[in-house]
C-alpha cells in the first residue's frame, strides 16, 4: 500500500504527515519534561535549607557534565549535517556522519555510566542528631546471635533466613501454646512450612465443621458462616533445636531491633545484635555535614564526633583472618597487607583528630569572615570536604577516616540513589528518563545508517524525510540537555 | 527548504557556524560560573542555556521557517508548559505549607 504525502505536502497543512508527526510528538514531550523541571522547581524551592535540607550543590562532575554537553551539540551538528548529505544525495557521508552521532551518543552513555557508578558506591548515613556523614565503602554487615524462637507468617515465608545461618543449619521443634517444643524435630524448608500449614488448617477445617453442625442440630434455623480459607493459620511459631547466629546484609532486613530481627517475608527471629557487628561502618569518611544537626554546638556536641575514628571490630577481626589465611595459603605477601585497607595506612584516631581539626578549623575561619561575606559563605560553612590534609611535615596527602555509627545511632544509611535524599531522585528520574531518550534515539538512527539504503535508492527524498524526522528528536533531546546541565551541575 | 545544491551548501555552512557558537556558549555557561558575582549567576546561567536552546530549534531544527501548523501547535504547548510551572510556584506560594511563611 502507498502511504500518501510521505514527500509531496499535505494541501490543508502544507506539511509532509510524518513531520506533524513527529512535532505533535515533541509537544507531549515538551510537557513530559516541563511536568519533570517543574517537579525539579517543586523540590528545589520547597528545600528551605535551615532546619530542613539543604539542597546539595557542586556533588556533581562538573568536567563530566561538560564533557556530555559537547558531546551532545557535536551529534546535534552531525546529525543535520548527515541530512543535508542526504539531500545532497551521497548516501556514503551520510551514513559516515550518522556513525559518528551513534558514537556520540555511546560516548554520552558510557560517561553517564561511570557518573552513576559513582553515586552507587558512594554512601552516606544520616544520624539520630540529623548530622550527615558520606564516604566510601560501606559495610552494613549485621550479625545476630542466640537466635531460637522463631515466627513465620504462613504465606509469605520463602525461607531467605536460612540460607543466611553462619554455622551449621539446626533443626526445628512445633511450638505448643505454651511455648514448650512439641513433636519431632525437622529440618524447616518452604514445602515444609507448606505441609504444616495444611495439617493445620485441616485440624482448624473440621473443628470448624464440627461446631456448625452441633449448632445446626440444636437449631435447624441458626445462621452458619462456612468455612472459608481466611480462617486458616496464619502465622507458626518454631523453636531451634540449639542456638544459631545470622549473618546479613542489614539493607537485606525489614527490621531490625536490639532483641529480635524481622526479615523481608515477615519471618521475626528473637536474638541479640553480636558485639561483633555494632553498627554501620564507612572505611573512607569523605565529607561531613552538620548544617541540620539538632545540636546547639556541633563543634564540641554532634554525635560524629563520638564515632569518627572507631573502627568495626569485625572488619578488624574479618581481616586478621584474611591475612592469616593469606599468610599460610601463599606465604606473607607484603603487597596484600599494604593494600589490604587503605585506612589501615594511618592511625584512624589521629586521622579523626585531624579530620575534626580541619573541619572545625575551616569553620572557625568562615566564621570569622562572616561579617563581609554571607550567604553564600554559609553553604561552606558546614559542608566542608575532609578528604586532603597536611600532616607534620606539611605534606599533602589524601586520607580518609573511618566512622563506625552504632545501630540505634543511625536514621538513615544508603548509597547515593532516590531513597537518600530528593536531590538523587530527581537527578535520577531526569536523567535517566533523558539518557533513555538517547538511547533510543541512537538506536532509530544507526537503523537508518544501516538499513536505509533500500529505500534511499527506491526514493531519496522519502529517506531523506525520515531522517530529518529522527534528527527534529535528536535535537530535542539536545536541548533537554542543554537546560539538564546548567540546572543540575551548575546551580 | 532549499533545495538546489548551492543553497544546501550554504546551509552546510551556517550549521557548522552554528555549532561553534553552541560549544563556544558551553564553555561560557562554566566560566560564568567561576567569576564570583555579576548580577545573578543562576539566571545568566539560564540565560546562556535559553539562548543556546533558541538557536538549536531556530536552525537545526528549522522553526526560523516552519509552517503555520507547527507554530500553533509549539504555542499552545509552550503556554501550558509555562502554565504547569507557574501552577508550581503557587504551591509554594500556598499559605499553609510554603517554606518562605514560616
Amino acid at each position: 500500500m502507498e502511504i500518501p504525502f510521505t514527500v509531496k505536502p499535505r494541501p490543508d497543512t502544507g506539511l509532509w504527515n510524518a513531520k506533524v508527526g513527529i512535532w505533535l510528538f515533541l509537544a507531549s514531550e515538551v510537557m513530559l519534561f516541563g511536568g519533570l523541571f517543574s517537579g525539579y522547581l517543586f523540590l528545589r524551592l520547597g528545600a528551605g535549607g535551615e532546619p530542613d535540607y539543604f539542597w546539595p550543590k557542586d556533588i556533581l562532575s562538573v568536567p563530566f557534565g561538560f564533557f556530555n554537553t559537547l558531546i551532545l551539540i557535536l551529534s546535534s551538528v552531525f546529525v543535520v549535517v548527515a541530512w543535508l548529505q542526504l539531500k545532497l544525495r551521497n548516501f556514503r557521508k551520510f551514513q559516515m556522519w550518522m556513525f559518528a552521532v551513534v558514537a556520540c551518543a555511546f560516548i554520552f552513555l558510557v560517561n553517564k555510566g561511570f557518573e552513576y557508578k559513582s553515586k552507587f558506591t558512594h554512601y552516606g548515613i544520616k544520624l539520630s542528631d540529623n548530622s550527615i556523614v558520606e564516604g566510601y565503602k560501606l559495610d552494613d554487615t549485621i550479625i545476630y546471635e542466640g537466635l531460637k524462637e522463631t515466627t513465620i507468617d504462613v504465606a509469605r515465608f520463602n525461607g531467605q533466613f536460612l540460607e543466611k545461618i553462619d554455622g551449621e543449619t539446626p533443626k526445628f521443634f512445633r511450638v505448643d501454646s505454651e511455648g514448650k517444643a512439641q513433636g519431632d524435630a525437622f529440618e524447616l524448608s518452604v514445602a515444609k512450612v507448606q505441609e504444616i500449614a495444611l495439617e493445620e488448617n485441616a485440624k482448624l477445617r473440621s473443628k470448624h465443621e464440627a461446631s456448625n453442625k452441633e449448632k445446626l442440630e440444636k437449631d435447624s434455623e441458626a445462621k452458619v458462616i462456612r468455612w472459608l480459607p481466611a480462617m486458616g493459620i496464619k502465622q507458626i511459631s518454631l523453636i531451634a533445636e540449639n542456638e544459631f547466629s545470622i549473618k546479613i546484609k542489614r539493607k537485606k532486613l525489614r527490621k531490625s531491633f536490639a532483641d529480635s530481627v524481622k526479615f523481608r517475608d515477615q519471618t521475626s527471629i528473637k536474638g541479640t545484635i553480636s558485639k561483633k557487628t555494632p553498627g554501620v561502618y564507612i572505611a573512607q569518611v569523605d565529607r561531613i555535614d552538620l548544617r541540620a544537626t539538632d545540636s546547639e554546638n556541633p563543634e564540641t556536641s554532634s554525635l560524629v564526633w563520638n564515632y569518627l575514628g572507631n573502627t568495626s571490630p569485625y572488619k578488624t577481626e574479618s581481616k586478621k583472618v584474611a591475612s592469616k589465611a593469606n599468610h599460610e595459603g601463599s606465604g606473607y605477601n607484603d603487597e596484600y597487607q599494604k593494600s589490604a585497607d587503605i585506612s589501615d595506612a594511618h592511625d584512624p584516631k589521629e586521622e579523626a583528630e585531624k579530620a575534626k581539626m580541619i573541619f572545625l578549623g575551616s569553620r572557625q575561619e568562615v566564621l570569622d569572615n562572616a561579617d563581609s561575606e554571607e550567604g553564600a559563605e554559609f553553604e561552606k560553612l558546614l559542608n566542608q570536604y575532609v578528604k586532603k590534609w597536611k600532616d607534620k611535615d606539611g605534606e599533602k596527602y589524601e586520607s580518609y577516616s573511618p566512622i563506625l555509627v552504632p545501630w540505634d545511632d543511625v536514621k538513615l544509611y544508603s548509597n547515593f540513589t532516590p531513597k537518600w535524599n530528593t536531590f538523587y531522585a530527581i537527578y535520577f528520574t531526569l536523567t535517566g528518563l533523558h539518557g533513555l531518550h538517547v538511547l533510543i534515539g541512537a538506536i532509530v538512527l544507526l537503523w537508518f545508517a544501516l538499513f536505509g539504503k533500500k529505500l534511499y535508492d527506491k526514493d531519496p527524498e522519502h529517506m531523506a524525510n525520515r531522517v530529518e524526522v529522527g534528527g527534529l528528536f535528536w535535537h530535542f533531546v539536545d536541548l533537554v540537555w542543554i537546560f539538564l546541565f546548567p540546572i543540575l551541575y551548575l546551580m | 527548504m532549499a533545495d538546489t545544491p548551492e543553497e544546501i551548501q550554504k546551509h552546510l555552512k551556517l550549521y557548522w557556524k552554528v555549532g561553534y557558537v553552541l560549544l563556544f556558549c558551553t564553555v561560557l555557561t562554566v566560566g560564568v560560573t567561576y567569576i564570583p558575582v555579576i548580577g545573578d549567576n543562576i539566571w545568566l546561567g539560564l540565560g546562556i542555556a535559553a539562548f543556546k536552546a533558541g538557536l538549536v530549534a531556530l536552525i537545526f531544527m528549522h522553526l526560523n521557517s516552519e509552517k503555520p501548523m507547527i507554530y500553533k501547535v509549539l504555542v499552545y504547548t509552550v503556554f501550558f508548559a509555562i502554565g504547569m510551572m507557574f501552577l508550581t510556584l503557587l504551591a509554594m506560594y500556598d499559605p499553609i505549607i510554603s517554606p518562605f511563611n514560616r
